[in-house]
């Protein structure tokens, strides 16, 4: 075994264990957390069995194996991204709901208080 | 004592009232506590807001789609603002059967347990399920057993009442997905006791269940890791 494969294996080993101990404190949302470990398995894997991507390679008729690991992760992340910004803006659309569910909400309590001074 | 029953619907123009109405049936033969009941209407798309205002049931509208967890949990937190003793959870649907509300109240009054479930399967006349929902079933029975000593058949259950101490848990931490199988978890490592009774349970009336084809495989996925990283956290 090389010295950068080792290191590989161990980073990916702690980038597991960094998602569980995320995980357990609740600090990951559970559809979240549930992506992330798959990722860091796929990690592990990958610096155990380096092989893989020449097979892979291989099959797809890669010339270079290494285009292989940079345009499947680009494309990943592309993938994540845009997913992340979906999420974003649900959150921001229902952020904006709140606040005006709240806004409309103290208008109504002050209208209350209000009529019920005024009738004392 | 004081009981809250928790029902969390999302589009139930069609059951809401069914239920509703069973529930109150069910009430007025309840005698060894106080039953109220708070609908919580999880942003609804279809005219449940409105039946729920046009009939006068007591109802709470989310200003966003929670999911079930989300409602539910806001159901607790209300109980737990209000002073309840215990809270129950009952589906929307029409699945669960409000007459048999009394059985859940009965074995918490007798067993003061945090969490008793009604179950499907301890009782001869229980509902049918499919072959792929009996294994899942059985899959965890054995991993909540295994993780907590505890055997619960019908693990999948939502028809289940909460005591105090579980409520006040619960209200600040519940799972957003799925959270049957993972409380009764939590409720284990809290060394609380749990119930099962038997129960029986109506084929749904609308609407179809949350678990089915693909999303069945997602489920178990989630519902085991979930079980586990429990399973790792202090309590």
């Amino acid at each position: 075994m090389e010295k950068i494969q080792l290191i590989a294996i161990l980073i990916s080993f702690a980038y597991l264990f960094l998602v569980c101990v995320l995980i357990i404190r609740k600090k990951l949302r559970e559809e979240f957390a549930l992506l992330w470990l798959f990722f860091s398995v796929l990690l592990i894997v990958f610096s155990i069995w380096r092989s893989a991507f020449l097979h892979i390679a291989q099959l797809l008729g890669v010339y270079d194996p290494p285009n292989i690991i940079f345009t499947s992760a680009i494309g990943l992340i592309c993938f994540y991204l845009l997913h992340l910004s979906i999420v974003a803006s649900k959150l921001l659309k229902e952020n904006k709901q709140m606040a005006q569910k709240i806004g409309t909400l103290e208008k109504a309590l002050n209208e209350l208080i209000q009529e019920k001074n005024s009738s004392l | 004592m004081r009981i809250l029953v928790v029902i969390p619907c999302y589009n139930e123009q069609d059951a809401i009232l069914n239920v509703v109405s069973s529930l109150l049936e069910a009430k007025a033969n309840i005698k060894s506590a106080e039953v109220d009941y708070l609908v919580i209407n999880d942003y609804s798309s279809d005219k449940t807001k409105e039946i729920l205002i046009k009939h006068e049931i007591n109802h709470l509208n989310l200003p966003i789609n929670l999911g079930i967890g989300g409602a539910v949990q806001s159901g607790f937190l209300f109980a737990v603002d209000n002073g309840y003793n215990a809270c129950i959870q009952m589906d929307g649907d029409g699945q669960h059967p409000a007459d048999q509300i009394n059985k859940l109240i009965a074995a918490y009054v007798s067993s003061g347990a945090e969490l008793v479930i009604g179950s499907r399967f301890i009782g001869e006349e229980s509902f049918k399920s499919s072959y792929l929902r009996r294994i899942g079933i059985n899959y965890f029975r054995h991993l909540i057993k295994l993780l907590s000593g505890i055997e619960i058949f019908d693990n999948t259950s939502g028809f289940r009442l909460y005591g105090r101490k579980a409520i006040k848990l619960f209200a600040k931490d519940y799972p957003d997905e799925y959270p049957e199988p993972e409380t009764i978890l939590v409720i284990a490592k809290n060394n609380w006791v749990i119930e099962e009774v038997s129960v029986q349970m109506e084929a749904r009336l609308t609407g179809t269940s949350s678990i089915g084809g693909f999303s069945s495989y997602y489920y178990m996925l989630k519902v085991t890791l979930g079980l586990l990283f429990t399973y790792l956290r202090k309590y």
